[in-house]
């Protein structure tokens, strides 16, 4: 980690070049690509280098969030968040990912369906631990509908009818929660989706 | 996030409706997920699969399979999405084979960790453990306010209990009872339920003789 002081000494000179915006949007790019790179391996065997590597990059890709929210950089933010919903589940970042992927949902006009829903898919993971089912399933049922509308396909819309058959499961809904369900396993077994690769499901080229 | 996990939760959709298809479902998952070396998703079913076992009554193997669920998550770095509820299957298992003092540090383990993490379903869960321990050790008050608090926080959250789930801390249930008058009983609980989530948390974690 650099020291502080280089650190600051370092952006001052960079606000000084009259390049600063130009190497953000660089910096951003970078830890989107990284963070796209990691998702697909979290899942793995892989994934105790890359969650640490996310882990040490934590702060970078608060900063690559934090300019793309704030320059009005959507498509960018919100795949950015989309990407990191997996890593703040598995280290526990449940709030702070909770409040990225809030921030990138409420400036998502335009943006892309797919960019949405992972948000959206994000959204009712990590609100689930602190027991906000309500919010879980709001943004369930919109992801459910917005890949429905955007024609997302089968692998997409299972991964939302798992979320509201969780919660029906929480709420004693037993039927509810089954038929749910059943038709989550369906529609995940007619996509072939065993990997549950989210670029794949969402139309991103595989790397 | 694909087949694996809706075998999952499809599975844990119907333990309380079709248990033996609940179990072939995760069954099935389990081998997809060693097959892909989907660890997360196979930590989560091996934990599921442990606490139906452990629900039922094989604390042996229910103990196996979250330990091995357990292991996994440590080893990958997982610190959330499912280990903080797994200890509390390591809990059960090991209170029901006579060991407090085990399922004691499996409780404060998860209640620790959950309380970091913000996961107030999990606390829940770890509250009504650790008054199952109290209880065993004449702590009948202190067993009662934690019982109330853990009440209240799933109500808060709206989490329902099964029947098999509340089978699991009856005895306990029963013990506190049986060591305190009924006034005496619904003054502790009381308590317990008007706390709030980080005074049950604290109150949880306090080093304080039995009788506290």
């Amino acid at each position: 980690m650099m020291l502080e002081t280089i650190h600051e000494f370092a952006r001052e000179k960079l606000e000084g070049s009259g390049e600063a915006e130009e190497v953000r949007r660089r910096h951003a790019g970078y830890f989107l690509d990284l963070a796209e790179e990691a998702e697909p391996r979290l899942r793995g065997p892989e994934d105790v280098e890359w969650l640490e590597r996310l882990e040490e990059e934590h702060d970078n890709l608060r900063a690559a969030l934090s300019w793309a929210l704030e320059r009005g950089e959507v498509e960018l933010g919100l795949r950015l968040a989309g990407a990191l919903w997996m890593f703040w589940n598995a280290r526990g970042h449940y709030s702070e990912g909770h409040r990225w992927l809030e921030q990138a949902l409420a400036k998502a006009n335009g943006a892309s369906a797919a960019a949405r829903a992972k948000v959206l898919e994000g959204v009712g993971r990590l609100v689930f631990p602190s027991g906000e089912v309500d919010q879980a399933l709001i943004a369930a049922h919109e992801g459910l509908e917005l890949s429905e509308q955007a024609g997302l396909g089968g692998a997409v819309a299972a991964r939302f009818l798992r979320i509201l058959g969780t919660m029906a499961i929480v709420r004693g809904e037993d039927d509810r929660a089954k038929e749910l369900l059943e038709e989550s396993l369906i529609l995940s077994r007619e996509a072939d989706d065993k990997w549950g690769s989210q670029r794949r499901s969402y139309g991103w080229e595989i790397r | 996030m694909g087949i694996a996990e809706a075998l999952l939760w499809l599975g844990n959709s119907l333990d309380f409706l079709d248990r033996e298809r609940a179990k072939e479902l995760r069954e099935e998952g389990i081998v997809l997920a060693r097959e892909l070396g989907y660890v997360g998703e196979l930590a989560r079913l091996l934990f599921s699969q442990g606490y139906i076992l452990i629900l039922e009554g094989d604390y042996e193997r229910g103990a196996a399979l979250s330990e091995e669920a357990a292991r996994l998550f440590r080893e990958h770095g997982h610190k959330g999405g499912g280990l903080e509820f797994l200890l509390d299957n390591l809990g059960w298992a090991a209170l029901y084979r006579g060991g407090p003092e085990r399922a004691r540090a499996a409780y404060e383990e998860g209640l620790a960790l959950c309380a970091e993490l913000g996961d107030r379903m999990a606390v829940s869960a770890y509250l009504d453990g650790l008054a199952c321990v109290v209880g065993t050790e004449g702590g009948a008050e202190r067993a009662a306010r934690l019982f109330g608090a853990a009440e209240a926080l799933r109500e808060a959250v709206g989490w329902h209990l099964f029947s098999e789930e509340e089978a699991l801390k009856e005895p306990y249930l029963r013990t506190a009872r049986s060591q305190l008058d009924e006034a005496s009983l619904e003054e502790a609980w009381a308590e317990g339920r008007a706390m709030s989530f980080d005074e049950a948390v604290s109150y949880a974690m306090e080093k304080e003789d039995a009788g506290g």
